[in-house]
């Protein structure tokens, strides 16, 4: 038994090494497919990353009027934070609002002058309320219609109802986005898996008289599938491993349009990328290995009823 | 020993390969099965080797009844019975010693047993020279040659050559017959398919003629009749 493995897999690397344009031709269509699939992969992920940038920048600020009894806004902010759908919820003080008002219109003389004329704060607290997910911004706001907090929050805060429009759009937004992205990756998956496994019937094809010799000579069925397998398992590996390469490389190659494009943010896509590329790229790299895997045993034993 | 008893086989309904066929061909033997194209020759070789089923009767190799044999079995068969075949079907991507030593490996032998066994096969066709050449580098007398070292390196007790000399000439053809007289000295039984009425004259065997598929002449020293 250990005889016949060893021979086999010397087989396998023999036909693997003398057959050298046809294993090729092979492992570059593998690459081509399993970049195809995994330039989907980066893309999703790039895509995922940008979405998630423009959610984190997404709240509700609730303004409540000047004097609100601070137990109130202290007891709808616990209620909120309550919800399975929050977040964070952080609270903003009256005289936090005044001096963030302030600095945003520092330079504007006459609003700095007016402001400082008053001889109360004009401003209430507020509550900055952050949501899971997009979709739960409209059962979170149904909290501020109970009328223990309605009559305290400021009628002229229109931060709840421009938000709930701006919400809604960017969540149709992304939910188009990863639809589109969606089918894209299954599209693509289906044209790289018919490539992979008709590559591999068409170099079974190939050697279908010498799978039909071996069985006249009296070998086993597993003794002439056994090098096909390894030889398909060596393809897979060397395509991955290649197609790993070029997908790293383009990463690299790439790594200035990422800086430009996340600048600002506390977000480094090359280093993400090469940190998580197994968990990004596993599905193109071990789909490739298997498929060769099956697709050759089933096209070796199409020719094995000898 | 191989008995065919009263052995039918049909491709599709209606298109006869042998019909209602019994003989037997004892052990030693060599024997001649010769016929027109599409006579069944073929197809005898075939049930032999169980790349065919009959379809009605028994076709039995020694003690083991082949008929209905399991296609886990047929791997061990073939490894007691060596083949040569009219388009040699030699492993492109292997090497002469390599295709050799193939019969060997898919039984199991030890690398020491092929080691030994392989070189002195190869002297006795004479192809000692030329073990690490592939059988595109070969001419087609070489090529057979290769085959009937691959299908005695097991010293099998049958061989069965399917028209071994179709695509030779007359000089390679002889030499491929008088390496076959060779072998069956030896004690192999040697059944040759051909209808090449020359090399059935000069051998002076037993020659089974085959029509439409049945036995028309059994002759124990016999001649090219059609």
């Amino acid at each position: 038994m250990f005889t016949s493995s060893l021979r086999i897999v010397r087989f396998a690397l023999q036909n693997f090494w003398r057959d050298i344009w046809l294993s090729t031709v092979t492992i570059v269509i593998f690459v081509l497919a399993i970049t195809l699939v995994g330039i989907l992969s980066g893309v999703k992920v790039v895509t995922d990353q940008a979405i998630g940038v423009l959610k984190s920048k997404v709240d509700v600020v609730v303004t409540f009027v000047p004097k609100t009894p601070e137990q109130t806004v202290l007891d709808l902010k616990t209620k909120l934070e309550q919800l399975p759908e929050t977040a964070s919820v952080s609270y903003i003080s009256a005289a936090d609002n005044l001096k963030l008002f302030k600095s945003m219109h520092a330079d504007e003389q006459a609003i700095t002058e007016g402001t400082d004329a008053l001889s109360a704060n004009p401003f209430g607290p507020s509550l900055k309320v952050q949501a899971k997910s997009l979709e739960q911004y409209s059962s979170i706001s149904k909290l501020f219609e109970d009328q223990a907090y309605a009559p305290f929050i400021d009628s002229g805060s229109k931060s709840l109802e421009s938000n709930q429009i701006a919400i809604q759009k960017l969540s149709n937004f992304t939910r188009t986005v990863n639809r589109f992205s969606l089918a894209l990756t299954i599209i693509f998956s289906i044209i790289a898996i018919l490539v992979v496994v008709n590559t591999m019937r068409i170099a079974m094809y190939s050697h279908r008289e010498e799978i039909g010799i071996m069985k006249l000579v009296g070998a086993s069925n597993w003794f002439v599938r056994g090098p096909f397998l390894i030889e398909s398992v060596c393809i897979g590996i060397l395509a991955a491993a290649l197609a790993s390469g070029v997908i790293i490389g383009g990463i690299l190659l790439l790594s200035h349009w990422f800086t430009a494009l996340f600048q600002g943010y506390d977000i480094n896509m090359t280093a993400y990328f090469l940190n998580h590329f197994f968990s990004i790229f596993w599905g193109p790299l071990v789909g490739a290995l298997l498929l060769s895997m099956v697709s050759a045993g089933i096209a070796v034993g199409r020719y094995l009823k000898v | 020993m191989i008995t065919f008893d009263n052995v039918t086989k049909l491709y599709q309904k209606d298109i006869v390969g042998v019909k209602d066929i019994s003989l037997t061909i004892t052990a030693g033997e060599f024997v001649s099965i010769v016929g027109q194209s599409g006579s069944g020759k073929t197809t005898m070789a075939k049930l032999i080797i169980a790349e065919e089923r009959a379809t009605k009767g028994r076709v039995v190799i020694g003690d083991w009844d082949i008929t209905g044999i399991k296609h886990s079995d047929v791997p061990m068969l073939r490894r007691q019975i060596g083949v040569v075949f009219q388009d040699f079907k030699l492993l492109p991507r292997k090497t002469v010693l390599e295709n050799v030593a193939f019969a060997l490996e898919v039984s199991g032998a030890s690398n020491t047993q092929i080691k030994s066994v392989v070189p002195q096969v190869l002297k006795i066709v004479g192809l000692e020279s030329k073990q690490d050449r592939f059988p595109h580098q070969l001419s087609g007398g070489e090529q057979q040659r290769v085959v009937i070292a691959r299908s005695l390196v097991h010293r099998p007790k049958i061989l069965v050559a399917d028209e071994p000399t179709g695509n030779l000439d007359s000089i390679n053809a002889q030499d491929i017959i008088d390496l076959l007289k060779r072998i069956n000295s030896f004690g192999t039984t040697v059944v040759l398919v051909t209808h090449n009425r020359e090399v059935v004259n000069t051998l002076r065997k037993r020659v089974i003629t085959l029509d439409h598929g049945q036995v028309i002449a059994d002759q124990k020293s016999g001649k090219y009749i059609l």
